[in-house]
């Protein structure tokens, strides 16, 4: 296995104005080549103090970090050509320059010969839906446009590895949309991203891996399947009949609970049921099933909980853990 | 893309960025105009003032300024886009390709800024001071006002360097410029000033490239033999050697490590 960051107890503090803050605290994880890794977290968790460090804006504190395979604190110029650092915000274009010129201006600091250049300017204002604004100054783009050229711009040397804070704050549904297709697209060609977001649905929909920070701390890591193992209760399925069935069964049982039958628009029946993980119930589910056997089972779906309740989850715990503490 | 192309490529983005700051009808329009103002105002202030060739003396120091508050304000246009603390792209390319960018930068301002003094030249000339002299005079001045350019750039970049923050750059070009009209020698003399400001004013640049430009407009003698002027150029010269030091030197520090 590959890994693009290998991070060791890293930290980083503020010191502002003699009060020391720790804005990150002994983060160890690593991030493999090839996926897309999620970093959630409240606001001021961390993780854009997180991302600055691993893409050599920021020097931790202490701590030792890997990134492509090289050591921050004396590699940082190879670093620096192979990423890409996408932030929400107005900032960091030149407002004087059309769209397709501040492209040009980026790509030359990448040294990008002209002809490729070009050729990549054309790909990714098409791509982005800027081909008809190119040539307008930047100062008159809205603020989803600047985004799209702030997307176009980070990409434009086509790097390795790539960070993302927040790349969808301002894009509207469409671009929201294409962003999305563009990381998984990256992702398919070996592309590693790095991706902060508070729309837990965008998490899950993209991420591979997730790391939980709050307070500076990893709560805790996985990938959404191991997530979803570590903090389900119960498992809830929800299981699609033809006919409306009638149970013996007592509407709860050994902590299973049978929600009443809906009859859905195609004549259907639905009934959702939750069973707690244990032996017994599992057991006791099992029985469940074939006793709606002969109502005609059309579709049997395990239901996942959705990262949304997860992070409420962490959140609320580590709040309740804090109270308990102070 | 090697080293030459690339300043080239750039030096072409420059140009392209300071064309687009101001349509060129709006930009003469509105610069005749403010002459005309800031002359009268200056003679108004030099009136008060009194004693002898305080109008010439005003009017000296006013050609350049119109050139210095464009010069200002552009830097300030184009840095507050390059002070953002994210950009790592730039710390991409060497010091040396850093510097080459900033000076091919300088030089289409100093374009510009050529063609403001040019122009303010003719106007206070023609109208207020018909025996300043033929304005084809500036053209032996460039080298001086090249340099006025460099440091003016400089001055600009060392205060961009100095803070890194948005809301700060945003006020420090204006706040500068109150400074700069105080301490520059050209709407009071600086022997007139508290002893504060006069040292102040030495380590401004305005300063010295104003009192190149007077050396060169009143004497008699041809600049070029004026030791006066070598040393002011000599000034100028170092100051803008520092500003882009310093700048190219904090593009790294400030961003490992900000406040
Ligand atoms: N330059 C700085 N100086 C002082 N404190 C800072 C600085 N940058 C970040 N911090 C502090 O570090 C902590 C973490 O900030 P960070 O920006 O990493 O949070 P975040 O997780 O990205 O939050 P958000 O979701 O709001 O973007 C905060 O308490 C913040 O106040
Ligand atoms: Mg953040």
């Amino acid at each position: 296995m590959e890994y693009v960051i290998k991070a060791n107890k890293l930290s980083r503090e503020f010191n502002n104005k003699g009060t020391v803050k720790k804005a990150v605290q002994d983060l160890t994880f690593t991030v493999q080549k090839g996926t897309i890794f999620g970093l959630l977290g409240p606001n001021g968790a961390g993780k854009s103090t997180t991302i600055k460090m691993m893409n050599t804006l920021l020097l931790p504190s202490s701590g030792e970090l890997e990134v492509l395979g090289y050591n921050i604190y004396k590699d940082e110029k190879k670093i620096r050509t192979k990423i890409g650092f996408l932030y929400g915000g107005e900032t960091g274009l030149y407002w004087q320059l059309s769209g397709r010129d501040n492209l040009r201006y980026f790509g030359s600091l990448f040294k990008i010969p002209t002809d490729v250049l070009e050729e990549r300017i054309d790909y990714w204002l098409g791509r982005l839906g800027l081909t008809n604004a190119q040539h307008q100054l930047t100062m008159r783009y809205s603020k989803g446009m600047k985004q799209r050229l702030h997307i176009a711009r980070t990409l434009i040397h086509e790097p390795e590895l790539l960070f993302m804070d927040e790349p969808t704050l301002g894009l509207d549904p469409e671009g929201t949309k294409d962003l999305r297709e563009i990381m998984l697209d990256l992702k398919a060609r070996g592309k590693t991203i790095i991706l902060t977001t508070h729309d837990m649905e965008e998490a899950e929909e993209l991420c591979d891996e997730i790391a939980f920070i709050m307070d500076g701390r990893i709560i805790t890591k996985g990938t959404i399947e191991e997530l979803q193992e570590m903090y389900e209760e119960e498992n809830r399925y929800e299981i699609e009949l033809s006919e409306y069935p009638k149970l013996s069964m007592k509407k709860m049982e050994n902590g299973i609970i049978i929600e009443t039958p809906i009859t859905v628009s195609n004549g259907n029946t639905i009934i959702n049921i939750s069973v707690p993980k244990t032996q017994v119930a599992e057991r006791v589910f099992g029985e469940i099933v074939s006793q709606l056997v002969p109502f005609n089972i059309r579709q049997l779906v395990r239901k996942k909980m959705e990262l949304r309740k997860i992070y409420l989850e962490i959140v609320s715990g580590q709040t309740k853990g804090n109270q308990t503490v102070s | 893309m090697n080293t030459f192309q690339f300043v080239l490529y750039n030096t072409k983005l420059s140009w392209r960025m300071q064309r687009n700051e101001l349509p060129l009808k709006i930009f003469i329009g509105t610069f005749a105009v403010r002459i005309i103002f800031q002359s009268l105002f200056f003679i108004w202030i030099a009136n008060i003032i009194g004693g002898q060739g305080m109008r010439e003396f005003a009017m000296y120091g006013n050609i350049l300024i119109p050139a210095a508050h464009i010069l200002f304000i552009d830097v300030y246009n184009v840095l507050r886009d390059e002070i953002d603390e994210n950009r790592i792209d730039l710390l991409t390319i060497s010091k040396t390709s850093l510097l080459l960018i900033l000076i091919g930068r300088s030089i289409v301002y100093f374009i510009k800024g050529f063609f403001i003094i040019l122009f303010t030249y003719a106007v206070i000339s023609s109208l207020l001071i018909p025996g300043l002299g033929h304005w084809l005079k500036l053209f032996a001045a460039i080298p001086l006002l090249l340099l006025f350019s460099l440091s003016a750039y400089s001055f600009g970049i060392f205060l961009a360097a100095l803070n890194l923050n948005d809301k700060i750059s945003q006020m420090l070009p204006n706040f500068s410029l109150v400074f700069l009209m105080l301490v520059g020698n050209f709407t009071v003399p600086v022997e007139k000033l508290p002893p504060i400001f006069q040292t102040l004013s030495e380590f401004v640049p305005l300063r010295h490239s104003v009192d190149a430009f007077r050396a060169f407009l009143t004497d008699n003698i041809p600049y070029w033999t004026n030791p006066d002027v070598y040393i002011e150029l000599l000034i100028l010269t170092i100051f803008s050697v520092v500003g882009y030091s310093i700048y190219l030197e904090s593009v790294n520090k400030f961003r490992k490590h900000p406040a």
